[in-house]
């Protein structure tokens, strides 16, 4: 009896509440819009049944719902597509919008790149060191789109705010990045000099341990070279030349590219976020710091370390010794070969010619003899 | 004329290269290869070859290792060698042989002249001639150079506690060109002629059995021959002139 009683009481005051459960099951108890009325967003459907009284059904379609109406801070620029992009609804669900907060969510980190996903290929950002650590390990306080991108003013980021962008995360690395060559001229507003993204890629950032990083030992010596083997920048910042060339023809870089990943690279010696010019004393490859930086892979490696040049092309000037030993050897193997060569030609000719010569000693013998 | 190394069984041969020179000839092939095979990646770290010698030796690390095996066999043979020239009087008496002298410098400009038709005969060469002089010392040259060097680029973090890099970088490109130099000179000079000349072609068989006819001997060494046999040849009696000349002499 108690139990009939409950269920006239409430099915009379969900009549009563709104015609809307009639036909609609919808449940927005989880919703973050639970206490809004259906009525508030379909303001069309509420103002039919207000004036018709009708429980028969309502015109369809019903008009967009404008979110506007209560979110009207949040404006919604859409990178290129500006306002016309996607709407709220495209990104935030309908009935069951959650507070992005919420692991749930549609617009939570874990589902972020799913929902962006619906019209942006991110295969690349799943796979990255953000992607993993956000579906694999679920730490959310890894990168997701809107982090780098922003939400509701979606861009695509600018140059000159990417270390701040990354350093929203990664701030002990910036603070070390400001202080390198790279940050203090990025500072200055040299627009070639490297930002994060130039050697760690967007998208596709990895794990430096990861065989796919661009920083990873066995490939970034190729990724210092993007620029320090450009001759345009080269010449632009007076920079030093044949980096590469003379790192890979190194017992280092020639271990490094048969698979050595414990052969030094460029960033076991220059440093990685703190590079800076050798000239500087704060530099890992200063003359005088060089002992320490050797020393991490030569144990006891010491001032001698330091006498010479480190992946130089040897000139008179620097490197005499090493320049006119391989100057010598240059002169000996081509005089040498050259010499063995013409001997076989001779030695040849003699064989092939020796029939016929003898009728000429034996006309005139005084000739050729001593 | 061309010896038919089958006829070999019926000729009067002699002793050229006995057992002992040999194995240190065979040992030293041995080390070779091994450390041409294991270096020439590195020297050559670009070139399609390195990629696949490198493999096939599995990986940088072992690549490492089968070039010290080749370099502790090279050192092994240099030190049996001169353990022998210092302790055996016919060692001693044999490297005399190889030292170079005035006649060798007269004897390859002869040898040109001959060649070119401006002197009727060769060269009258000892035991070994300019050719085979050059090769052993360049082999013992080129030894010293690869070991020393060699050496301190194994050991490079004791060498680098005292020896300032610019020197340890000079032992490298010395090692790297050297080796360069070494293997041009077999592949090219060597090969040529123990292997490739028509005198002997495909292969002199002296580094396998260690011997040589008389008549090899006679037409290649004549000095020795006169020595061994007592005999006088004459120029016009060289073999190669008695065979295409007729018995006239010149």
């Amino acid at each position: 009896m108690f139990a009939l009683c409950t269920a006239l009481i409430i099915a009379s005051e969900n009549s009563d509440a709104s015609p809307c459960q009639n036909c609609h099951e919808t449940n927005l108890s989880n919703s973050v819009h639970k206490d809004v009325d259906c009525g508030d967003c379909h303001a069309d459907a509420a103002e039919y049944f207000a004036q018709k009284r009708s429980s028969d059904g309502h015109p369809v379609p019903l008009k967009p719902v404008a979110c506007m109406t209560c979110h009207s801070q949040q404006i919604t620029k859409h990178g290129k597509a500006g306002e016309a992009g996607p709407s709220c609804r495209d990104c935030h669900g309908t009935h069951r919008i959650l507070t992005p907060s919420n692991p749930r969510a549609s617009v939570s980190k874990f589902h972020l790149p799913e929902t962006c996903g619906k019209c942006h290929e991110n295969g690349k950002y799943s796979e990255s060191v953000h992607g993993k650590a956000l579906t694999k390990k679920g730490l959310v306080v890894s990168a997701a789109c809107s982090d780098c991108h922003g939400a509701h003013h979606v861009r695509v980021p600018k140059k000159t705010d990417i270390p701040v962008l990354c350093g929203k995360c990664h701030e002990g690395i910036l603070i070390v990045y400001e202080e390198s060559i790279h940050g203090k001229a990025h500072h200055e507003g040299v627009e070639e000099s490297p930002v994060c993204t130039d050697c760690h890629g967007e998208h596709t950032i990895a794990a430096v341990a990861s065989k796919e990083s661009s920083v990873n030992p066995l490939r970034v010596s190729e990724t210092c070279a993007h620029c320090h083997e450009n001759h345009t920048l080269i010449k632009k910042f007076n920079l030093p030349t044949q980096r590469l060339s003379t790192y890979k023809e190194s017992f280092h870089g020639i271990a490094s590219k048969f698979g050595k990943g414990n052969a030094a690279t460029c960033a076991s010696c220059h440093g990685e976020h703190d590079v800076l010019p050798s000239k500087d004393p704060k530099s890992r490859t200063h003359k005088k710091n060089l002992p320490k930086t050797c020393g991490k892979c030569h144990p006891g490696a010491g001032k001698f370390f330091a006498q010479g040049t480190v992946h130089l092309q040897p000139s008179p000037e620097h490197d005499p010794l090493v320049y006119y030993i391989r100057f010598f050897y240059k002169l000996m193997i081509s005089g040498m070969i050259g010499t063995f060569a013409l001997l076989i030609f001779i030695d040849l000719y003699g064989r092939r010619t020796r029939g016929k010569r003898k009728d000429v000693y034996e006309d005139e013998p005084e000739e050729p003899e001593e | 004329m061309r010896m038919n190394p089958k006829s070999r069984k019926n000729e009067i041969v002699h002793m050229r290269m006995p057992l002992a020179h040999r194995i240190q000839h065979w040992v030293l092939i041995l080390s070779f290869v091994l450390l041409i095979l294991s270096g020439m990646p590195v020297r050559y770290y670009d070139a399609p070859f390195s990629g696949f010698l490198l493999k096939l030796m599995g990986g940088m690390q072992m690549r490492g290792m089968v070039h010290r095996a080749g370099a502790v066999i090279l050192i092994g043979l240099c030190i049996f060698h001169l353990g022998g020239i210092i302790f055996l009087a016919r060692a001693r008496e044999e490297i005399k042989e190889f030292f170079p002298r005035l006649k060798d410098l007269t004897d390859a400009i002869h040898h040109v002249f001959y060649n070119l038709g401006r002197r009727p005969y060769p060269p009258r060469y000892g035991k070994y001639n300019f050719i085979e002089k050059f090769e052993y010392l360049a082999v013992a040259w080129g030894s010293v150079v690869m070991i020393l060097t060699g050496f301190v680029l194994w050991h490079e973090n004791f060498f680098l506690s005292f020896m300032p890099k610019w020197l340890w970088d000079a032992a490298r490109v010395a090692h790297s060109y050297e080796a360069v130099l070494a293997f041009l000179a077999i592949i090219i000079w060597h090969f040529y002629n123990v292997h490739l000349n028509p005198d002997v072609f495909p292969m002199s068989r002296i580094w396998l059995d260690g011997k040589i006819t008389e008549e090899e001997l006679k037409k290649h060494h004549v000095l020795q021959y006169e020595k061994i046999t007592g005999c006088d040849v004459p120029d016009g009696n060289l073999p190669e002139h008695s065979a295409e000349g007729g018995d006239e002499p010149f």
